[in-house]
């Protein structure tokens, strides 16, 4: 995987346009394997039903009435339209980068189209929420490359700066939700977890398989400890001033307790969970997120 | 605070700029605060504020302790005294340190196989290794001045006389005109004479400014043994008597040994407890032809310098006894005397009271006053004035029906007074001690058979007997012209107060009564002691007198000087200008012995042990620099403790 070196994070950030940030990630990924990835979307068969009077005659598979002198519809996996959610949090903390990575929201929208790229392309209807407190930006779902444009345009238009409130926002987005489906949300998860259990709850509960991403920066788990921090919330302004003994330990534990809160959670829950950093390649990424969108089909 | 401090080795306070590297690398090593803006904050609560605060404390205390133990560090090396501490100066170079070690007899006191004094030469000794010998200078007892104390490496400590003021003062004074700035340093014992003739010393005007260290050497439990006086006479038979004087917080165990000329009797046991004042009596059935003899204590002792007494044989012609009071009642005296072993030598006279003429008393060597009812004229006037003639008196209290107000005349006298008490039932004598020759052997059942019926009580003096409720029987003392008395409480003669003369009792007791009478009177001829000065009665003679040893080596001769000093005690032979050569008996000083020590007032004298004067030399201090180390070891441990707690954070 060595020659896709060049789809790291670093290397794809100075590319503006994220239409063409998403092409070149999943062309790349795609000359990287030796199998189409649209077949991990499955255009297989998967049977043979009696044709019913009123259905379109072209459904008919002629061979098979030819052999048998009945008329069968031959049905495909792929052939049944998948309703996917992409939700993005765009809240403030999604702003947040350390050390020249990208941040986490550019890596997450990044993500996001890709994925949008992937799915319009083999026909699946794609949505796009992004949330902070609430969820301020819907694109309903559609499979036309109309909506791929313009899930990439609300994408590079958007950009992060409110306060969080993750778990009620997903819980919001699954009110509205009519058909089974797929949501994948990418977010840092700064939230209280049970909150975020409790959208994933309802989620679930509308029959959507979920893929939980939690992007996050590598330094949003550990602190340099020869240093003293004077920290700022990029969501609330609240300063602190610790030393790096003092950061790094009480990070180390929050973090650990909040992935256990989560992660519990998604056990019980069955949703696919995953933690992404932002220095990670985004061919990685999207790959991790495709096999998971295979194990759930 | 500076003022109050010095340092002996200043050049290292340079090394405080060391403090400067400690801060240096603290604030070197400090975290740079990096201003950054965080996702969230949410995951720091209040009580990472407090453990940061307490790191940032803990950081505070750890630069502190560091800088601390440089500090210490640095302090230990630069050695700091307390400027206002005298003891400063024994370590100061700038002063010239003079040393004087107390060489009088009290310093053979004897701890753990070593005199007082050796060991004070070793502490000078010690001394001159922790500070430089330069500028140290100890006192010569011969040259009787202050040499360095290189060229006194040599002297060796030996027992020289009470310290002669004079030349002592003249040698300080000579010192300090010497020195820009002078120190004294004394060790010394501290007895209370010689106590006396260095703080005259000290106080003159010239030494007023100079500090005065003490270093005080005085034995925690002091006890002694020493024989006080010694008597003897030999006729057809050797009469010693040996006064036996123990003090202090033990008594003896050991043994007597007299000795006649260089023949020595064999060696007499003996056991004293504490503060017992006795007299020993010896006998050997030869004459004494040497003239002089000793006795001499064997035994476990610390203080032995006092323990040998020489004595010169007495006159041989005996001692008159005049027995003043009803003649009927003193003839049993006269006759217990007679019937004692001196008979030979004693002239015995019995006397009423109207019939004493003064030529009797003038010439009676001991008068016995008992049972009388008017004190005589003649002797009323023997006791208000001093004779020519040395004399003893022995005065028994009279009974409640004789004549209580001549009684009290008497001893009024001697500041004593006496209240004649009867006793029911009758009380009986206890023997004072076991080791007299007098009373050894003498069968219990016969002291228990005398008994006394009424008594004087509330007798002062030294009791040589008491009676079986511990009050004294008989006493020892002494008038103002210093003539001994021998007061007994109860009657001597046939009286209804005792039944003493009914008793075998009566002869030994009235015998040992005399005996120490005349022990006492005795012990008081003209002994010259050793080491103090003594008149020249050759002064400016034309021929001069000779001083011999035994051994008839001269000693002395005696003409120009005024005074003269014979410093060791022992029996010499006079050899006057014109006349008979004759012995003379060299005693030690007593006051030597009595173990009363007195430490100079602390207003001028700094008085410490040998220890806090090593601890202040070695820049110890005297009490917190003791603990410097130990400071030392905890602030390493507190601050690895510190680091510790950080590293597991």
């Amino acid at each position: 995987m060595s020659h896709l070196s060049f789809l790291d994070p670093e290397h794809v950030a100075p590319i503006r346009n994220l239409n063409l940030r998403a092409k070149l990630i999943v062309e790349g990924m795609i000359a990287g394997l030796h199998k189409s990835p649209y077949h991990g979307f499955s255009a297989e068969f998967s049977e043979y039903r009696p044709y019913q009077t009123g259905e379109s005659a072209r459904a008919i598979d002629w061979r098979k009435y030819a052999k048998t002198d009945r008329s069968y519809v031959r049905l495909f996996e792929d052939e049944t339209n998948l309703f996917a959610h992409l939700m993005i949090d765009k809240s403030a903390s999604m702003g947040f980068s350390a050390e020249g990575r990208m941040n986490k929201f550019d890596y997450a929208r990044t993500l996001a189209a890709s994925i949008a790229w992937i799915l319009i392309r083999q026909r699946d209807a794609v949505a796009l929420a992004a949330f902070d407190e609430r969820v301020s930006t819907y694109l309903p779902p559609r499979s036309t490359n109309l909506q791929l444009k313009n899930i990439l345009t609300v994408l590079e238009r958007t950009v992060a700066g409110a306060p969080t409130r993750c778990g009620a926002s997903i819980d919001r987005l699954a009110r509205g939700l009519r058909r089974r489906g797929l949501t994948i949300i990418l977010s840092d998860l700064f939230d209280d977890p049970r909150d975020i259990v409790q959208g994933l709850r309802h989620l679930r509960f509308k029959r959507q398989d979920v893929l939980l991403l939690w992007v996050i920066d590598p330094q949003e788990r550990d602190f340099p400890r020869h240093r003293t921090y004077h920290l700022r919330d990029m969501e609330t302004g609240r300063t602190l001033l610790l030393d790096g003994h003092t950061a790094s330990r009480f990070l180390r534990d929050g973090v650990a307790r909040h992935y256990s809160g989560i992660e519990a959670g998604c056990r019980e829950l069955k949703v696919d969970f995953a933690v992404i950093e932002t220095d990670e390649p985004f061919v990685h990424a999207l790959l991790r997120v495709l096999q998971t969108r295979r194990r759930l089909c | 605070m500076l003022k109050t401090f010095g340092f002996l080795e200043p050049a290292f306070l340079w090394a405080l700029t060391f403090l400067g590297l400690v801060l240096l690398v603290h604030f070197l090593k400090r975290p740079r605060t990096l201003r950054l803006m965080f996702s969230t904050l949410r995951f720091f609560d209040e009580s990472a504020v407090a453990a940061n605060r307490s790191n940032r404390l803990r950081r505070l205390l750890l630069l502190f302790v560091r800088l601390a133990l440089a500090t210490l560090l640095v302090l230990l090396f630069a050695r700091p005294f307390i400027k206002n501490d005298p003891l400063r100066v024994i370590g100061d170079p700038q002063y010239e340190v003079f040393i004087w070690i107390d060489r009088t007899p009290s310093m053979e006191y004897r701890e753990n196989d070593l005199s007082i004094g050796e060991r004070a030469r070793l502490l000078v000794d010690s001394l001159a290794e922790i500070r430089s010998a330069a500028g140290m200078f100890l006192y010569d007892h011969d040259r009787r001045e202050f040499v360095d104390l290189e060229q006194a490496r040599e002297l060796s400590f030996s027992i020289r006389h009470a310290p002669a003021a004079a030349p002592l003062q003249q040698a300080c004074e000579r010192a300090v005109g010497s020195s820009k700035r002078p120190a004294f340093l004394i060790f010394s014992d501290f007895q209370s004479a010689t106590t006396g003739v260095l703080v005259e010393i000290m106080s003159s005007e010239a030494m007023k400014k100079v500090p005065v260290i003490g270093t005080a050497l005085t034995p925690k439990k002091p006890w002694n043994a020493a024989v006080a006086g010694v008597s003897g006479t030999s006729d057809r038979e050797t009469v010693i008597a040996a006064r036996l004087v123990t003090s202090g917080k033990r008594g003896f165990s050991g043994s007597c040994i007299a000795t006649i000329g260089t023949i020595r009797m064999p060696p007499f046991p003996c056991t004293l407890s504490s503060g017992i004042d006795t007299t020993v009596t010896m006998t050997a059935h030869r004459p004494g032809e040497a003239g002089w003899g000793s006795v001499t204590l064997r035994g476990d002792d610390p203080f032995a310098f006092d323990n040998t007494g020489h004595f010169v044989f007495g006159r041989s012609e005996g001692f008159s006894v005049l027995i003043v009071g009803d003649e009927a009642e003193n003839y049993p005296i006269a006759a217990a005397l007679r019937a004692s072993e001196e008979r030979r030598k004693r002239a015995i006279a019995v006397r009423a009271p109207d019939a004493v003429i003064s030529g009797a008393c003038d010439s009676a060597d001991l008068i016995i006053v008992n049972g009388y009812r008017n004190v005589a004229r003649p002797l009323e006037m023997l006791q208000n004035y001093r004779g020519s003639k040395k004399q003893a008196f022995i005065v028994a209290s009279a009974s409640s029906d004789s004549a209580p107000h001549a009684e009290a005349h008497l001893l009024h006298r001697l500041s004593i007074d006496a209240v004649p008490k009867k006793t029911d039932p009758p009380l009986n004598v206890a023997l004072p001690d076991t080791i007299s020759g007098l009373w050894r052997g003498f069968p219990s059942m016969r002291v228990a058979e005398a008994r006394v019926y009424e008594y004087a009580d509330g007798l002062k003096g030294t009791p040589l007997l008491l009676l079986t409720n511990k009050k004294p029987l008989v006493v020892a003392t002494s008038d103002a012209f210093g003539r001994p008395w021998i007061v007994a409480a109860t009657p001597l003669g046939v009286t209804s107060a005792n039944n003493l003369c009914e008793t075998g009792f009566y002869v030994p007791f009235i015998d040992r009564l005399v005996r120490s009478a005349r022990s006492a009177l005795e012990g008081r001829n003209e002994a010259w002691t050793a080491g103090a000065a003594i008149k020249n009665p050759w002064y400016n003679s034309r021929v001069p007198a000779r001083l011999l040893g035994t051994d008839n080596t001269l000693i002395l001769q005696l003409q120009q000087q005024p005074s003269f000093v014979v410093e060791l005690p022992g029996v010499y032979t006079v050899v006057p200008p014109a006349g008979t050569p004759y012995l003379q008996v060299v005693v030690p000083d007593t006051l030597e012995s009595r173990l009363d020590y007195r430490l100079p007032a602390a207003d001028r004298w700094t008085v410490v042990s040998p220890q806090e004067l090593f601890a202040s030399m070695e820049g110890r201090g005297r009490s917190l620099w003791r603990l410097a180390p130990l400071l030392l070891l905890g602030l390493l441990l507190f601050s690895e403790l510190l680091l510790r707690r950080g590293k597991q954070r």
